[in-house]
């Protein structure tokens, strides 16, 4: 059983790689990373909705996670969807410059990228275009600044130690 | 053998003969006593504190004690009593807890509402509305975005009102002091508190301390920790 679905999974992600490639006329790099071999596809932000809606397409209807990673001179957007029938997962990773910015949404595909976009413009400052409720999702709305940022300066003004 | 079989029958005996004629012990056993313990002028030591009972609560202050406290006897069925410390003596009785749970902290505190720990038996139980209640346990983290709703709830509840910070979120931030942007350092910068439990979190044995601390500060006797009752 697990080596039919293992299979299973591997001819979904490879079925998955030449739909990316058709939609986006080849112009990706594709990746298998981890010890459970995801498929990670980085790309250019223009080609963010694209992906994704293949993906949607493609029936991975479950969205695990949509987050953001600050490398101090830029972002890396980060999505990972999965789909229930076949076992499939695949990981979007898209750089995009700090400020100035905006991200096309998703949330009109999966439904959780709802929230979940809102978190990363709370946490990152991101903004999301053609995103119905752009608002703070956890801090109060009138909080200043983005905490997860690595600039973000604490108007507590507590000391902290230096990790890294 | 049967002669020592009986010995121990008649040596049980004569305590029961004693019990009866408790009257006749004083000024038997008076002779037996150690004069000195009876000296009025001595001051009477306080017992030693229990081992368990020296974990968690944190009282910063030291007053003076108060040499004698209760009601003063006047004569049969007439008692002279301060009002205050007999409505301290009630309060302390009966403090009704507002249900308000914030993260860990508030599973230890249904512990010890639970059958094992029992807070009804302090008179304390758990009311589901803040007009109804006199202490309010903020039991886990503040944070910044809840930190006015706390200050609602502690609003809304009827004088008089006590507070325990129970943790050390709710005492001083925690582990959230340094790098917690979003958390209050300590619950005592938005409502006052009268008891804090530290702890992270608190066994109920810890929160109980906490509560028996609180009962003395409101009935006006000195605390475990020396400092004397606001009342």
């Amino acid at each position: 059983m697990t080596s039919d679905r293992a299979n299973q999974q591997r001819q979904a992600r490879d079925e998955l790689c030449e739909a990316l490639g058709a939609r986006l006329s080849g112009q990706i790099s594709c990746a298998l990373t981890g010890p459970d071999e995801v498929l990670l596809v980085r790309l250019e932000l223009d080609q963010y909705r694209p992906a994704a809606e293949t993906l949607w397409e493609r029936g991975l209807d479950r969205l695990d996670f949509l987050t953001c990673v600050d490398w101090r001179d830029h972002f890396t957007l980060t999505l990972q969807v999965y789909s229930m029938d076949s076992g499939a997962v695949a990981r979007l990773a898209c750089d995009l410059p700090r400020d100035g910015v905006a991200a096309p949404t998703i949330s009109d595909l999966w439904f959780l990228a709802n929230w979940e976009e809102r978190e990363v413009h709370d946490m990152f400052g991101l903004v999301f275009e053609g995103h119905p409720d752009m608002r703070r999702i956890l801090l109060p709305q009138a909080w200043e600044g983005h905490p997860l940022r690595k600039d973000y300066v604490d108007r507590l003004g507590i000391e902290r130690p230096q990790y890294f | 053998m049967r002669e020592h079989a009986e010995d121990p029958r008649e040596q049980a005996e004569e305590p029961t003969l004693q019990a009866d004629g408790a009257g006749e012990l004083p000024a038997e056993r008076a002779g037996e006593v150690d004069p000195p313990a009876e000296q009025p002028g001595e001051p009477i030591q306080e017992p030693p504190l229990s081992p368990w009972l020296s974990n968690g609560v944190i009282v910063p202050t030291k007053a003076p004690v108060r040499d004698s406290y209760g009601p003063l006897v006047i004569g049969p069925g007439i008692v002279v009593h301060s009002v205050e410390d007999v409505l301290g003596w009630v309060r302390s009785h009966s403090l009704w807890m507002l249900m308000f749970g914030l993260a860990c902290c508030a599973i230890e505190m249904m512990h010890a509402n639970a059958s094992k720990f029992d807070l009804d038996r302090f008179g304390i139980i758990p009311r589901g509305s803040p007009r109804q209640s006199d202490l309010l346990i903020v039991s886990g983290t503040v944070t910044y975005k809840v930190a006015p709703m706390v200050k609602r709830v502690y609003e809304q509840m009827a004088e008089p009102r006590w507070v325990i910070a129970m943790g050390n979120c709710a005492t001083a931030g925690s582990l959230y002091f340094h790098d917690g942007y979003s958390v209050v350092k300590g619950v005592d910068q938005v409502i006052p508190v009268d008891v804090y439990v530290s702890g992270c979190p608190p066994r109920p044995e810890a929160l109980i301390d906490g509560i028996v601390e609180l009962r003395r500060l409101i009935e006006g006797k000195p605390t475990d920790r020396g400092r004397e009752g606001r009342s």
